[in-house]
């Protein structure tokens, strides 16, 4: 049964003409069990794949093609939490060497330490081995995947064949076989998807004129070939690898080997410093009664009980860092007399009126705790604060970057 | 060290530019009438018409008492003054052949009238030498574009036009003799207005000595600014700087039919002229041509005017444009291969209408320089080589002539022809000779070619198990041995001719059948071919063939076979060398 690995989004900015949404439809009317999104320098379309594919019981595998410094881009599939770390890590890696929006380059050092994890797959015409055929022949395509194979390790590389009905690159199937047998590395069978269904093809030839500053006239050989980047069913692409039925095969065996989905994120909030011997928790409650003894004075019960309940589940969610960041911020702008108020459904909060973030009290005014945080809806908690512009404003943000580091904060 | 200045003046500028235009008025009187119809009247003569009694003014039925209209069918009753038409577009074009006349002498150049400039004479000296060298210098440059004009060389702007408006010939003013020299020319020659000159005529001052002489003040209490001007003036005191005038790069030339042309033969004739005058501007300017647009403002059909409401016929008719391009590969200058050129673009596209007016424009580049090199094979001369593309284009067809040029795109076989260039082709033979040396001294990589039939030949495929399995060529049925395919293609999804076809690499073995064996496909037929002539050729070749291979064994070859999916056809693209 075949699993399509290699797709790519509308996420891939003018060079995908499917959003995920239609990728998951059209890989559940084929009867696929998983597909990867694979979108260029990032994986923003990640999470809607995953929310569409997990309602119509396709498991989304995620991944990314990650531009190198020479131009052509590592396909990159996610194997595991670490992998999606990494994968995270060398995105933002090459993201920062340029500083311009849309561009970055990876460099082969970045990988070094950031591959764990993580599937390399050898490409289609943008991959690494057809850069390395099209320069050295097959000498130097066997030097490229011996290399993928030293940094990835030889059970995490896979030689990618595709088949669109095109003369040159059935010729680098053919060297892609012959180094993928001198190597004994796996097969590896992909339709490089760039839209769900054949008609969208027309869509993406308008896109490629747009990205190119072309129009459909004067386009010429910028545009595809054929419309056959579309999602095909199993029995088609077990047509077109009749030849080569461990390619296919081998799409299921990789498939099963991806085991990370956006429902193992483990994401966690970053902690706050707390002073010797004191948890984040005692600590935040420490200051949560002491702002509810100024806010209610020592003998309001409701407001009490209500504080107790919100730190109740604030620990249960384990948010307390979350919290004493936030009232760290709040803090930091009232000693430098930086106008600071929270606002939005924090308002609800009786902790955050406690620490001083919101300036509405929740239990006089009777607001609902539940429209701020709520153990049924699981979705994380989200304080908005406003600040004036300016410097001040910009003393904030450069706090935050000092205390918590430039790659753990973002204004 | 004074300063020169040289002034150009036309006289009887109007009569000259119809001249310039039909230089057969030249030899006879000639009246220049203009006006609103039938309001007609005489604004311009030449002395011979003036002596046979013509007087500005003088109403066209006057003036028909001396002689005939221009263009009258009945020649029995031309006389010694001819009429013409006063024609703003042949004053335009001899004004503007008059500053490239100007400039082929001087760069600096004030155009100050239709029928005067003036020239900074400054640092010609060294082209030219003395004032009156460059004098005659300008008399040949002006004569050369068919004008007759008076020369006045001076220090001072306004003496040296004033000179030139009053003296014949060339003349030659001495800096310090400004005022003596203007002395004798009567005040008619100064530009004001009429009723000054009136007064002055009152005042009995005939002459610009007169004028000097009179005091300043009380020709200034009486005439305003205009008398102390005019007082300077006859003085040759007034001072002022020269106004430049820009050169412009595009030559026109126009002209006005009174009877509409129909025939090539008398368009040549005008086109001539046209071009001649056209090459001796250029000529003046040290330019040659780079493209020639010639457009024709054509009659109205009878069919439209019958057609036309009452009210519409009032009005002025709306005429009909034709226009043509004619590019050139080198700059050219000379009138007799443009002239070849342009009537073979007429003869192959002829305009719908006879033609009313001419216009003529050059865009001018610089003359072609060549140097020969002495172990170099000299090409074929551009000029005879531009008129022989121009004969085949015209036996052809214009879009069938040329170099074949790859278009970017997937489609097979995609081209356009694009104009046949030398140099272009000796640098893409240069490009391949260096691309073989390359490949001889670097790792020859093998070549496949493929020799493609053109058009593509119909087919008969059989497929077996999803491929092509016996394929029927030209009667004779071929066994597929080995495919490889299908290579998809697809384009142009939002023009009329989309195309869709699947390739198929195919290795046949033909068998002859017999009686019923014609013609094996081969090489020889395989042509490069396009047009129906060769194609027939072709098919000649293929009966010879037929003799010769009619008794051979079976022929085995590597073909390239496509299927249209639009057309649910099955064609032959080519075979492999």
């Amino acid at each position: 049964m075949y699993t399509e690995l290699h797709a790519r989004s509308a996420f891939s900015f003018l060079e995908g003409a499917s959003v995920p949404e239609e990728l998951a439809a059209a890989c559940s009317a084929h009867g696929m069990s998983a597909m990867a999104v694979l979108d260029r320098d990032g994986v923003y379309g990640a999470p809607r794949f995953y929310l569409a594919a997990n309602k119509i019981h396709v498991k989304a595998h995620i991944g990314a093609e990650v531009t190198s410094a020479f131009g052509w881009r590592y396909p990159l599939l996610v194997k595991s939490r670490e992998g999606y770390q990494n994968l995270c890590r060398l995105i933002t890696r090459m993201k920062l060497r340029t500083g311009r929006k849309g561009e970055g380059r990876l460099e082969r050092d970045d990988l070094a330490g950031l591959h764990a994890g993580l599937i390399c797959l050898t490409g289609g015409e943008e991959g690494p081995l057809a850069a390395a055929l099209a320069s050295g022949g097959i000498a130097q395509g066997t030097e490229c995947v011996r290399q993928l194979c030293d940094l990835f390790g030889r059970k995490n590389v896979y030689v990618e064949l595709q088949r669109h009905y095109c003369r040159e690159e059935e010729a680098r199937n053919q060297a892609s076989v012959e180094i993928a047998c001198k190597l004994s590395l796996p097969l590896l069978a992909t339709n490089a998807v760039c839209y769900a269904t054949p008609d969208q093809h027309e869509l993406l030839d308008v896109f490629t004129c747009i990205r190119n500053h072309h129009v459909l006239a004067t386009a010429g050989r910028l545009l595809c070939l054929n419309p056959e980047r579309h999602l095909k069913s199993p029995p088609e692409m077990e047509r077109l690898f009749a030849d080569m039925p461990e390619a296919i095969a081998n799409t299921q065996e990789l498939s099963a080997r991806l085991d990370f989905t956006l429902k193992d994120l483990g994401y966690e909030f970053p902690k706050y410093p707390t002073p010797q011997g004191c948890s984040q928790m005692q600590f935040l409650r420490e200051r949560a009664y002491d702002g509810m003894r100024d806010r209610y004075g020592s003998e309001n019960e409701k407001a009490r009980k209500q504080i107790d309940r919100e730190l109740a589940l604030i620990e249960k969610l384990d948010l307390p860092g979350y919290f004493l960041i936030v009232w760290d911020i709040v803090r930091f702008c009232r000693e430098r007399n930086i106008l600071v108020q929270g606002r939005g459904s924090a308002a609800n909060s009786a902790v955050c009126f406690a620490l001083g973030i919101t300036a509405v009290d929740p239990v006089g005014m009777e607001l609902l705790f539940e429209r701020f945080l709520s153990e049924e809806r699981g979705e994380w908690p989200d304080i908005d604060l406003d600040l004036p512009s300016g410097d001040q404003r910009e003393g904030a943000i450069q706090y935050v970057y000092e205390r918590y580091g430039k790659l753990g904060a973002r204004p | 060290m004074f300063m020169s200045f040289a002034c150009v003046y036309i006289p009887d500028f109007l009569v000259q530019a119809v001249v310039r235009g039909q230089p057969s008025l030249g030899k006879s009187a000639l009246a220049v009438i203009s006006g609103t119809p039938p309001l007609w009247s005489v604004v311009a003569a030449n002395p011979a018409a003036f002596a046979a009694g013509i007087q500005l003014g003088m109403t066209k039925a006057q003036v028909a008492q001396f002689g005939d209209v221009v263009g009258a069918r009945d020649t029995r009753a031309r006389s010694t003054v001819q009429i013409c038409m006063r024609s703003e577009s042949q004053e335009k074009a001899a004004h503007a052949a008059l500053l490239d006349a100007a400039w082929s002498v001087s760069p600096r150049v004030e155009d100050t009238a239709p029928d005067t400039i003036v020239l900074d004479l400054e640092g010609l000296a060294s082209l030219f030498g003395s004032n009156e060298n460059i004098a005659r210098e300008l008399t040949r440059c002006v004569a050369a574009i068919g004008l007759a004009a008076r020369i006045a060389v001076a220090a001072n702007i306004e003496v040296a036009i004033h000179a030139a408006r009053g003296f014949p010939g060339v003349t030659i003013i001495p800096a310090g003799q400004e005022r003596q020299r203007l002395s004798v020319l009567p005040v008619g020659v100064l530009a004001t207005e009429t009723e000054t000159l009136d007064i002055l005529e009152r005042w009995g001052i005939a002459t610009l000595q007169a004028l000097a002489l009179l005091p300043t003040l009380q020709v200034s209490e009486r005439l305003g600014q205009e008398g102390v001007r005019l007082s300077e003036l006859a003085r040759g005191t007034k001072q002022r700087a020269l106004v430049l005038a820009q050169a412009s790069s595009t030559f026109t030339e126009e002209m006005e039919l009174d009877d509409a042309v129909e025939e090539l033969e008398p368009l040549s004739f005008l086109l001539g002229r046209l071009l001649d005058q056209l090459c001796a501007r250029l000529e003046a300017r040290a330019f040659a041509v780079r493209a020639v647009r010639v457009r024709f403002e054509l009659q109205p059909s009878f069919e439209k005017d019958f057609q036309t409401l009452q009210e519409d016929l009032r009005k002025k008719p709306e005429m009909k444009q034709y226009e043509k391009l004619l590019t050139l590969p080198v700059p050219m200058r000379n009138a007799k291969t443009l002239l070849k050129l342009l009537r073979l673009q007429l003869q192959g596209d002829p305009p719908s209408a006879p033609i009313q007016k001419i216009y003529m424009t050059a865009d001018a580049a610089g003359p072609r320089v060549t140097q020969n090199g002495l172990f170099v094979p000299i090409g074929p001369d551009p000029e005879k080589l531009e008129i022989t593309i121009a004969r085949l284009a015209k036996l052809v067809g214009e879009g069938n002539l040329g170099c074949a040029e790859l278009l970017d795109s997937h489609r097979p076989e995609s081209f356009r022809m694009v104009r046949f260039n030398v140099a272009k082709e000796k640098n893409k033979r240069r490009a391949k000779s260096a691309m073989k040396s390359n490949n001889n001294s670097e790792t020859r990589a093998t070549v496949t070619a493929l020799r493609v039939t053109r058009p593509p030949q119909a087919v008969r495929v059989e497929m077996n198990s999803e491929q092509p399995g016996r394929v029927y060529l030209q009667g004779i049925r071929g066994e597929v041995v080995a495919a490889s395919g299908p290579w998809r293609g697809s384009g142009d999804w939002w023009q009329e001719d989309s195309w869709h076809q699947d390739e198929w690499d195919l290795e046949i073995e033909f068998v002859p059948v017999g009686a019923q064996h014609r013609c094996a496909p081969s090489r020889q037929n395989a042509a490069l071919i396009d047009s129906p002539q060769l194609q027939s050729a072709s098919g000649n070749n293929c009966e010879r063939i037929d003799k010769k291979t009619e008794h051979s064994s079976s022929q085995r070859g590597l073909y390239r076979i496509y299927y249209d999916v639009l057309q649910q056809g099955w064609f032959l693209r080519g075979e492999y060398d």
